[in-house]
């Protein structure tokens, strides 16, 4: 995907960038304390500069993972918001963003933050390829879903539908295996923005 | 990956003897069909199996089902009995046991102490509170979409969405509606049935704009629209039509094939079908409506290859009636990214009252250019991605003919879709019927009218209003193309953009009415400088919601007030504003921005028009050097500070530099605007002013009238710069009293009055200058009219009028020549009092004198300075 980013006419390699990154970066400045509007700003000039940069040569890939360089720049992006709302006098009415600052320099808090939204990110596309992988397995998910989603009691939804009990703790571990297969393949493509 | 289908080694195959699953499969369940686990890939047991067995303790007993990933092969805990839970105490306990022990529960028989002896339970515990917590987090992380299945699974039985149709699927669910394939049960008519995807819970504008779609489509029959059968509402309120149904494929489906592919329809076919696309839209304008929305996604194209154009949804009445917000919530709404391909530039400025059938032309000519093409014309400039690089690479260039992306592909075909492409919508064909025509043309072998070498259209002149009203307009126009420009590809901020659009276009409305006496503060009389105070006001109230909005409205408002108050303007407000745009630059993390360069702009003129020629060449220079960051030396946007410059650099006598910049701002304006245009007139005008100054008369004259003469060609008579430009060279003639300087400072003096107002600075002046030439001609009479309709203005400007001196004396020396010269004292009495320092003295030794020579020799010592 990142070499994609060099095309500057590939909309869709922009798109998927954007649909990947940019929940992942609002939800790690809320994470950190920032409004839902300074979050969303902050996403914004995060990609916005991210591309200027790897457009420029200036992402080294050997350098560090994908995410700790955006962490990198969000941080930067996150002071630059703190330095022009103090010009206005903004930081006493908002105090928040003066605790965000404060983080910022506690490199274990960012990469906590970062690691959180990450894996929610990775979990919600973990969603899609699920269901794809498990279409013939349709019971297998279904269980899944009615035990652990909607908090129904292995013994009713095996009597639901119409297997035993053990299938279903069967299914259940059979998700949980594949979600791993997936989430492990996933968090690799997403550290090397592949 | 798993699940993939691929068949690794069988991960499972035995390593201990008793784990042997084939084994077990013909024991106990070879006969128990396990609808689980039957299709599962072999894969699922990767990593587990192998795990297992290394786990498999001694005591084993050889109860265990195939391929669970619960590391229990060979562990009793993996017990395909199921049902039965607890544990005896002898062996393993069962699953359904260390399940129970995973998720917190102590209290199962015997098992607590078993864990505490066997390692390989306490490894499957520990793996079961690792499965569960990763599930839990999945669950929580899709929570949204759990639900909303949910929800589908009762949603998706839409047999019954509207009565007298029986839905048989769906087609197309789209931002704004569902198309479902049905049957009308009364006809048993296939039909494609539309209903609003919000259904009952849709918005006013929503149902507002599905019901323009109704009434749109009802309007038109012809054979490439999809045609209308039924429309109306349930029972319970859900809006639906029913139209006809076409079985085709989208436009854009067929462009996305690759060449060559075997029903990829070759390009000349393809053309006979877009020929038929821009008639179908050629009869829709004819009948009023301009689709707005074409694009080869809204055209579906039929197995004979026959268009059908649909989705009026964004369509209005050619007629413009409409109130027309669509395209900036559509911006607002992130639809706009799909559409904006095809969208013209006038649609891009997001100015309504630009939108007409040409739109729809140009849209239509992004279609024949990738059907030429196989691409889209317009590309993001290298290195670029924002939509403010898209937008201003289609604002500012024409697109490469098609022929130079691929060819073959005939001269004509480039000239025909280029001149659909214009950005100026007078330079495109002027109707979807004159590109129909063409193309038939074209089509038929006999020459196309848009020939390259000569433009279809004339450039019209451009039409200017009252000043006032055109830099208003653009003002709004610059919002929103500036907002644009701010905006990048992507969501949130595009949102936001959109509803800066929005307000500030409220904002100007609700300023408007403001000032309609029927509902607002306005009156018939009111002045124009009581309306920018309006807007100012407006501007700086709205400021802390959206300061680069208010900083472009107030540059906007100085730049006019400016033009009115001349030096009346106070600097403290030109300093509030530049403040004002300092700190919205700061706001969008910018520490210089065109509204900064403006407001200094501004400031220095202010300064300029005071004679205080030092800060305004400060100020001056340092605009210059904002622009040159912001936009690039010497850009089109600089080339007033330019010439502002020069003027002050003249005015402080280094007529060299002033005639350097005049030059520098030359080449700009005539790049930018070409000639003639009122921006080369007024550079030409500067260098005749240093001319002046240099005491080369004769050529400034003539540059003088040079420039006079530009702007006749491009101005309308009452046009504000016809009057100055008369001004100059009706001035410069008296000063070498050659002949016609009466006349044209006649004429400075209508067309300035008229657009300035008798009171601003510039129509004092002018009067002024009239009086003059009036009285030198012998029009005594004539002349105090004059004076006095000037000093008439002063009242209430106190020292800031202008002229005050010149135009006393001027009447002084009207009185005295009609007979009336003790009124003159008192005339000549404040025009000393006007004037300061050796200009008193000056002008008292000349009023005694016209004293003396009228007789009062008396009054002519009193005013004799000592």
């Amino acid at each position: 995907m990142l070499e994609a980013l060099h095309d500057t006419a590939n909309e869709p390699a922009w798109e998927a960038f954007d649909t990947r990154y940019r929940p992942i970066l609002i939800g790690f400045a809320k994470n950190l304390g920032l409004s839902d509007v300074d979050s969303a700003d902050v996403a914004q000039e995060t990609l916005v500069r991210f591309v200027q940069d790897y457009r420029n040569g200036k992402y080294d890939r050997t350098k560090g993972r994908l995410g700790a360089w955006l962490v990198g720049i969000a941080r930067y992006r996150i002071l630059d918001l703190r330095r022009v709302k103090a010009h206005r006098q903004e930081v006493q009415a908002d105090p928040q963003i003066a605790v965000v600052v404060g983080t910022l320099d506690d490199p274990d808090r960012l990469q906590a933050a970062w690691d959180a939204e990450h894996r929610q990110a990775v979990l919600r596309e973990a969603m899609m390829e699920l269901r794809q992988t498990t279409k013939t397995d349709e019971r297998t998910i279904r269980a899944f879903e009615l035990v652990v989603a909607h908090g129904r009691s292995p013994q009713q939804v095996a009597e639901e539908l119409g297997i035993s009990v053990h299938d279903v703790y069967l299914a259940k571990s059979r998700v949980a295996q594949r979600l791993r297969d997936i989430v492990e393949r996933l968090e690799k493509l997403y550290d090397e923005g592949a | 990956m798993a699940g993939d289908g691929r068949e690794p080694d069988p991960p499972s195959a035995p390593k201990a003897p008793h784990s042997g699953k084939a084994a077990v499969r013909s024991g106990s369940q070879a006969n128990e069909p396990d609808p689980l686990t039957v299709q599962r890939p072999a894969s699922d047991l990767d990593v587990t199996s192998a795990e297992v067995e290394s786990l498999v303790p001694p005591h084993a007993s050889g109860r265990f089902i195939e391929t669970d990933v619960f590391p229990g092969s060979g562990h009793p805990a993996s017990s395909a009995s199921g049902s039965s839970s607890g544990f005896s105490g002898s062996g393993c306990p069962d699953r359904e046991s260390l399940e129970l022990v995973a998720v917190g529960a102590t209290n199962v028989g015997g098992v607590m102490e078993h864990l505490d002896r066997c390692p390989v339970c306490r490894e499957v515990v520990r793996r079961l509170r690792a499965d569960n917590e990763l599930l839990n987090d999945f669950v929580s992380a899709n929570r949204d979409r759990f639900d909303v299945d949910r929800a589908k699974v009762r949603s998706e039985r839409p047999m019954d969405v509207v009565p007298g149709f029986r839905v048989e699927g769906e087609i197309h669910r789209g931002a704004q509606g569902v198309v479902y394939r049905a049957q009308q049960v009364s006809t048993r008519r296939n039909v494609a049935l539309k209903t609003l995807l919000q259904g009952k819970f849709a918005t006013s504008r929503q149902r507002a704009r599905f019901d323009r779609e109704v009434e749109v489509v009802a309007s038109l029959r012809h054979p490439h629209i999809v045609t209308l059968f039924e429309s109306g509402r349930t029972s319970d309120g859900l809006a639906f039509f029913a139209m006809e149904l076409v079985n085709g494929r989208p436009l854009s489906d067929i462009l996305k094939l690759p060449e060559g592919v075997h029903d990829k329809p070759p390009v000349l076919q393809l053309l006979a079908t877009y020929l038929q696309i821009v008639k179908a839209i050629a009869y829709a304008h004819q009948r009023g409506v301009i689709h707005r929305d074409l694009k080869p996604a809204n055209i579906l194209i039929d197995d004979g290859l026959e268009p059908h154009v649909l989705d009026f949804g964004l369509a209005r009445s050619a007629r413009g009636e409409e109130k027309d917000q669509d395209m900036i919530e559509a911006t607002a709404a992130g639809e706009f990214l799909g559409t904006f391909a095809y969208a013209a530039p006038e649609q891009l400025r997001g100015n309504p009252d630009l939108i007409d059938v040409r739109t729809d032309v140009f849209a239509l000519g992004v279609i024949l250019y990738e059907i030429l093409a196989g691409e889209r014309p317009y590309k993001p400039p290298g290195g670029s991605f924002s939509i403010a690089d898209l937008l201003l690479a289609r604002l500012e260039n024409d697109p490469q003919p098609p022929s130079s992306v691929r060819s073959p592909i005939d001269p004509d075909l480039d000239v025909i879709a280029l001149t659909c492409l214009k950005s100026k919508p007078e330079e495109r064909y002027q109707s979807a019927q004159a590109l129909a025509e063409d193309l038939e043309r074209f089509l038929d072998g006999r020459p196309i009218l848009a020939r390259r070498d000569s433009k279809l259209y004339v450039a019209r002149k451009w039409v200017r209003r009252h000043w006032l009203a055109t830099s208003v307009t653009l003002a709004i126009v610059g919002l929103i193309v500036g907002g644009s420009a701010r905006m990048a590809v992507l969501g949130e901020r595009a949102r936001r953009e959109g509803e800066r659009a929005n307000r500030t276009l409220n904002a100007f409305r609700e300023t408007f009415q403001s000032i309609n006496p029927e509902i607002g503060r306005g009156r018939k009389e009111m002045s124009v400088l009581q309306f920018l105070a309006l807007l100012r006001e407006r501007a700086v109230s709205d400021a802390p919601t959206d300061p680069v909005v208010a900083a472009t409205l107030i540059n906007t408002v100085e730049a006019s007030w400016l033009g009115f108050e001349g030096n009346r303007t106070p600097l403290e407000r030109l300093e509030e504003s530049l403040r004002l745009c300092r700190d919205a630059a700061e706001r969008v993390g910018q520490s210089e921005t065109r509204q900064v360069a403006e407001a200094i702009h501004n400031l220095a003129r202010g300064h300029l028009l005071k004679s205080e020629f030092g800060e305004a060449e400060r100020l001056y220079r340092e605009a210059l050097d904002v622009w040159d960051r912001v936009d690039g030396r010497d850009s089109a946007t600089s080339a007033m500070t330019l010439q502002h410059l020069a003027s002050c650099r003249r005015s402080q006598g280094d007529l060299d530099e002033a005639d350097a910049l005049l030059q520098r701002a030359y080449r700009v304006q005539k790049d930018a605007h070409g000639e003639p245009s009122w921006e080369v007139a007024a550079v030409i005008n500067g260098q005749a002013s240093v001319l002046r100054a240099r005491g080369k008369f004769t050529e400034a004259l003539d540059r003088f009238e040079e420039a006079l003469a530009m702007i006749k060609l491009v101005a309308k008579p009452d046009d504000f710069r016809i009057g100055r430009a008369h001004g100059s060279v009706g001035n410069l003639k008296r000063m070498m009293k050659r002949p016609g300087a009466l006349e044209d400072l006649t004429i400075a003096e209508r067309v300035i009055v008229g657009a300035k107002g008798a009171e601003s600075t510039e129509a004092i002046e002018a009067r002024s200058d009239l009086a003059a030439v009036q009285l030198e001609a012998g029009d005594a009479a004539s002349a105090l009219q004059t004076i006095d309709m000037a000093i008439a203005a002063f009242a209430g400007l106190g020292e800031a009028a202008p002229r005050r001196c010149e135009s006393y004396e001027t009447r002084g020396h009207a009185l005295i020549a009609i007979g009336r010269a003790d009124e003159a004292v008192d005339a000549f009495r404040l025009a000393i009092g006007a004037a300061s320092g050796t200009r008193a003295n000056e002008t008292a030794s000349r009023c005694a004198e016209a004293l003396r020579e009228a007789g009062l020799v008396q009054e002519a010592t009193r005013l004799t300075p000592p």
